[in-house]
């Protein structure tokens, strides 16, 4: 029977545990991105570097603008040369077909996806700007996601501590239907509803340490079985992108917790038994 | 230091167990309550322990009214009267000495003095070098002896013991009384629920007799 307790309590456990880590991971991966909030504002080919100069200007007052860059079209085509790997063609062209481009780059506070978009629609409106481009929709829509799947989370690990507190409970119980004859006695001879509890939570106590520990231990294997399928893949993308598992005080707070929820069952079940019993 | 002062106790299902009882229990005395089985002798120290309340009427505890005890406070009410049972309520999962220690593990005594007062009470009821036995090893007289030292061994003033010779044969049940009785002249007081008319006589300070729940005197 205890047995099966701390395999509940294990895997009951290990699922938000390695969901907290998804997450966590995909965070960690999108937040590699933020410098690339970057609105970009293509101007008209004919604008002139001053015209660009006095707009930057003029944006640069606005509070939700972080920063201005005006890029030049000898720089622009200067870097799409280096990378494009079209350098001998472009050789071949009268005049730079590039337009001067403003990079904006927005104040993270401001930088929700809602408000971004209210900003590109209005830059697009901007004399000179033939169009403005925010390519971090993606990067937005995915944080939306995890904001999602956060919640859908913490759920889940509401639910299957509930359930904890449950598996807990009912081995708990089992254990004081076998003792009632004990526990009459104890409480004739005057022994106080806390002494009769205390080994009951005590039980409860190692009952969720040591599915705790399991529960890591199961964190552990699945995040280990992902890491090299990761690195390969983040290899094959020339990132130095690597998985991170849960640290020090995260690995704490998940023995504490399944500690506290195992005791809190225990409680539950302890003190209702013996107020049923009294006096 | 112990009164009783018009008790009745009533049951949904089965009537009327005890109805206006009134007496008392002086200091020291060793004190019989009599009665067939069923005419409220074991109603009467279930009440008296708490393990049960009155339907009406009070009981006195050195003119403290136990009626107005909370719950809360019954625990260490209890650890202040020894009890003893016809069915001896031994844990058979423990030894002897364990099953002797227990009231005092409650009481919260350290581990010497726990080991020093269960080895003095077991001398006490003379089963001194069977600490380590478990009660099922034992016959019925020397298991009550056990729920004897239990009883004494938080040096209670008051022993509440119910059809304690019960499952015992004439020869043990008199061994057991005069076991009392010698814990009796140290200053014990006893209230005893029995129906064995010739130890009542034999040993008795005074008799209570119950008849359906009344006192006949």
């Amino acid at each position: 029977m205890t047995g099966m307790t701390l395999l509940v309590i294990a895997i009951s456990l290990t699922f938000p545990a390695t969901f907290y880590l998804a997450l966590k991971n995909i965070q960690t991966l999108s937040d590699s991105f933020k410098e690339t909030y970057a609105i970009s504002l293509y101007l008209f080919p004919q604008v002139e570097i001053e015209e660009a100069e006095k707009l930057k200007k003029s944006l640069s007052s606005r509070e939700s603008i972080a920063s201005l860059k005006v890029i030049d079209k000898s720089v622009a085509m200067e870097a799409f040369r280096q990378r494009s790997g079209f350098g001998d063609a472009l050789g071949a062209l009268d005049d730079n077909p590039l337009p001067i481009v403003i990079e904006v780059v927005p104040k993270p506070d401001f930088a929700d996806p809602d408000n971004i978009q209210a900003l590109v629609t209005e830059l697009q409106t901007l004399p000179n700007v033939e169009f403005a481009q925010w390519d971090m929709q993606w990067l937005m829509r995915l944080k939306e996601l995890i904001a999602i799947a956060r919640r859908g989370a913490l759920l889940l690990g509401v639910l299957l501590s509930l359930g904890v507190v449950l598996i807990v409970g009912n081995t708990i119980r089992l254990e004081l239907q076998d003792r009632l004859p004990k526990i009459e006695i104890m409480k004739i001879l005057g022994a106080t509803h806390t002494f009769i509890r205390r080994p009951f939570l005590y039980r409860g106590f190692w009952l969720g340490l040591i599915g705790g520990i399991w529960a890591w231990l199961g964190t552990l294997g699945l995040y280990l079985s992902l890491t090299s399928p990761v690195a390969r893949l983040s290899d094959l993308y020339h990132s130095q992108y690597s998985l991170h598992f849960l640290n020090f005080w995260e690995s704490v707070f998940l023995l504490a917790f399944s500690m506290l929820i195992s005791m809190t069952g225990a409680w539950l079940v302890v003190t209702r038994f013996l107020w049923k019993l009294r006096p | 230091m112990l009164q009783f002062d018009d008790i009745s106790k009533h049951y949904p299902d089965s009537g009327d167990a005890l109805s206006h009882v009134s007496f008392h229990v002086e200091r020291g005395e060793m004190l019989f309550v009599t009665g067939h089985s069923g005419a409220g002798k074991s109603t009467l120290l279930r009440l008296t322990a708490l393990i049960e309340r009155p339907s009406r009427g009070n009981i006195f505890l050195n003119g403290r009214n136990l009626a107005n005890m909370p719950d809360r406070k019954i625990p260490y009410f209890r650890r202040k009267i020894g009890l003893i049972f016809q069915d001896y309520r031994l844990l058979h999962d423990c030894s002897v000495f364990d099953n002797v220690a227990l009231p005092l593990l409650i009481s919260g005594f350290d581990a010497r003095e726990t080991a020093r007062r269960s080895r003095a009470a077991l001398g006490k009821v003379g089963l001194a070098g069977f600490e380590k036995r478990k009660p099922m090893s034992l016959s019925g007289g020397e298991q009550q002896r056990v729920g004897i030292a239990r009883a004494i061994v938080t040096r209670p003033p008051l022993i509440l013991a119910d059809e304690p010779t019960g499952n015992l044969d004439p020869d043990l049940s008199i061994e057991i009384m005069q076991m009392f009785r010698q814990f009796n002249q140290r200053g014990v007081t006893f209230m005893i629920a029995s129906h064995n008319a010739q130890l009542v006589s034999r040993f008795a300070d005074r008799v209570v007799h119950l008849e359906k729940g009344r006192l006949v005197t």
